[in-house]
């Protein structure tokens, strides 16, 4: 009886533990992309609240999809320029990362820092990224943070010489992703 | 007086020479031609109105109550012409009309996720407006409701920002 009481229990147990099967894949469908641009004449700050991503815990790697038509500015003319002058979102619509999370344990719970290594691909442009990551994986899920810099200059993004001086040659770049199962 | 880039910016709209900028900043500190001071003024005064009715009160950029939508699909139709690529004007007013599958805040943003019979699981992510914090929270999961907003184009759900409820049953 006390085995039967026993095997119950284990059972119970690692069954209520489990809130993701960790050899599945998790998806983020309203990831937050923000970015910021600090000079002395302006700061510029937009937000992307729909941005994409699907981790695949089996194979610990990570894919993140963007519209950048969809950062949201505080002007309309500041949404513009972004647009048609420098990311040429008609031409260049999406913009993609895809790498994979060193030492990545997916079973781990609580939080980790881990470098994601991939490819990341904007304006027509792809460049070898290697990112510091905060993954925090507790009963709602996992949950994918951290912050970057990136150089404009990379993303053969042209700025007039005479509006040079409102944008910083170093974006600084914010994420969060928060995850929940997903079946293809 | 705004700060010296600041003109530098308002002059690349219109369109001028740095030395033009010189010539004319003379004219109104040394003095000269009236005239031509007065309808570089004007002309100044214009653009200025331009710019601030294009970065200000861009239709697209705010409340679209008012706008009248292109066209009425279903969630099934959107995603299905999304997918195939007819839709990717990233400007243009449409309503799409479907069951909520959820309610969220998200980022802080009131969102809205529509269903529809696809085999897969893809939504219309409906970012709402601003202005509908506390009629987004009334819509609950299962309603029917027609949205309106600004359709972006698709990833694996379709996004859609600026958005409006129209009706909901």
């Amino acid at each position: 009886m006390v085995r039967i009481i026993a095997v119950f229990l284990i059972a119970f147990l690692n069954f209520s533990d489990t809130d993701t099967d960790t050899d599945g894949k998790v998806i983020a469908r309203q990831g937050k992309v923000s970015f910021f641009s600090h000079t002395s004449v302006e700061d510029i700050k937009a937000e992307n609240n729909q941005v994409l991503s699907v981790i695949d815990l089996k194979k610990k790697e990570i894919a993140v999809s963007m519209l950048m038509n969809a950062f949201i500015f505080e002007k309309a003319l500041m949404r513009e320029h972004f647009n048609e002058s420098y990311i040429e979102s008609d031409i260049y619509p999406k913009a993609v990362f895809e790498g994979e999370i060193i030492d990545f344990d997916p079973v781990a719970k609580g939080e980790q820092t881990r470098m994601v290594k991939g490819l990341f691909t904007m304006h027509g442009v792809s460049k070898e990224l290697e990112i510091k990551i905060r993954i925090v994986n507790d009963v709602s899920g996992y949950v994918v943070s951290g912050t970057f810099e990136t150089l404009v200059k990379d993303y053969n993004i042209n700025i007039p010489p005479l509006l040079a001086g409102n944008i910083a040659k170093s974006i600084s770049i914010d994420f969060r992703f928060e995850y929940e199962p997903y079946e293809d | 007086m705004p700060p010296k880039s600041s003109w530098g910016v308002l002059f690349a709209y219109l369109g001028y020479k740095k030395s033009d900028i010189n010539t004319s900043f003379d004219y109104f500190i040394k003095g000269g031609n009236m005239r031509r001071s007065s309808l570089f003024s004007c002309a100044l005064v214009l653009m200025i109105a331009m710019l601030c009715i294009l970065g200000c009160n861009d239709p697209l950029n705010g409340d679209l109550t008012s706008v009248q939508p292109s066209n009425v699909y279903t969630v099934t139709q959107l995603i299905s012409e999304s997918r195939s690529a007819k839709k990717t004007d990233g400007q243009e007013v449409i309503a799409v009309k479907g069951t909520v599958h959820e309610v969220n805040t998200v980022n802080g943003r009131n969102t809205i996720l529509l269903k529809g019979d696809m085999a897969d699981e893809a939504f219309v992510i409906c970012d709402m407006n601003t202005n509908q914090s506390t009629t987004a929270p009334s819509v609950k999961r299962g309603d029917s409701v027609l949205i309106k907003g600004l359709l972006k184009g698709i990833l694996k759900d379709v996004i859609m920002l600026n958005c409006v409820v129209v009706k909901t049953e």
